[in-house]
């Protein structure tokens, strides 16, 4: 997924709108030389690349806890990729479900992660019939 | 730079948010390009899951917050990037009017680096005075710089 200049600005705009997002003329003075994207909208292109990726294939209840550690900026042009991995998954057949933790991180087109992200969560088991 | 420098500010120190007004159109918007999922889309099969109803992708949920910081304290700081972010999802969001406050709970001045490590401990309320969010964040801010 690539952000481009245009979209980093307009999610900006609306939902983190600091200058280093929204303004070209003063981000070009700033230490990035240009606008970099809010972590908010990596976090959002990782979401879409997620759902993308595994849909519905995992029934899951809800996520509780998200911990975010931003890396690197994300600047116009980049092509976002990810992984994430599964950390732990606590089974709690009482209840149905399982709590599951999981480490992700959002790469640019060189490799580097610009975002690493440990999330926890329920999904479901499988119901008995 | 004009605004205000990490030595300024002081733990304990409370900014109140102003109000944001969350619409289920809103909610389907944000989700059908972010988080595409049944509960936060499609008003019919989010009655029969477990919320009995739409509600908001977390992801909007953490970005009202922001909205709601920026306007708050982080358009008046003079700030350098932000660090971390630790969000606790307690409560499904449902369309209404969401407020909250932030706390700093931390400041490390790093005066040999010019900048300062702030922690901020928020919370996102719903109409029902119900905490939906907590979320703990660190950003760099710069200090005064010497004359």
């Amino acid at each position: 997924m690539t952000l481009s200049e245009d979209e980093i600005m307009e999610f900006a705009r609306q939902w983190d709108p600091l200058r280093i997002h929204t303004d070209q003329a003063y981000a070009a003075a700033g230490p990035f030389g240009q606008v970099i994207a809010s972590g908010l909208h990596t976090l959002c292109a990782f979401q879409r690349m997620m759902v993308d990726a595994f849909g519905y294939d995992i029934a899951h209840k809800a996520g509780h806890k998200l911990e975010l550690k931003f890396r690197r900026p994300v600047r116009p042009g980049t092509t976002l990729s990810g992984r994430c991995r599964i950390e732990a998954m606590t089974l709690r057949p009482d209840r149905g479900d399982a709590w599951m933790t999981m480490h992700s991180e959002v790469v640019d087109h060189e490799g580097h992660a610009v975002l690493e992200i440990d999330m926890n969560g329920v999904v479901l088991m499988r119901p008995t019939s | 730079m004009t605004g205000i420098y990490a030595e300024e500010l002081s733990v304990g120190q409370e900014f109140p948010f102003g109000t944001w007004e969350l619409t289920e159109a809103s909610i389907i918007e944000f989700a059908s390009v972010y988080d595409p999922q049944p509960m936060h889309l499609d008003p019919v099969a989010a009655a029969d899951l477990p919320y009995g109803g739409i509600i908001a992708s977390g992801l909007q949920t953490m970005s009202i917050y922001q909205a709601l910081l920026v306007d708050a304290l982080w358009n008046s700081v003079v700030g350098k990037a932000g660090k971390t972010v630790c969000a606790r999802l307690l409560r499904p969001v449902r369309p209404g009017t969401l407020t909250g406050k932030s706390t700093v709970v931390g400041l490390e001045l790093r005066p040999e680096r010019g900048d300062a490590v702030i922690t901020l401990r928020s919370e996102l309320v719903n109409s029902d005075g119900q905490v939906v969010c907590e979320i703990e964040a660190e950003a760099v801010l710069f200090m005064r710089p010497a004359p």
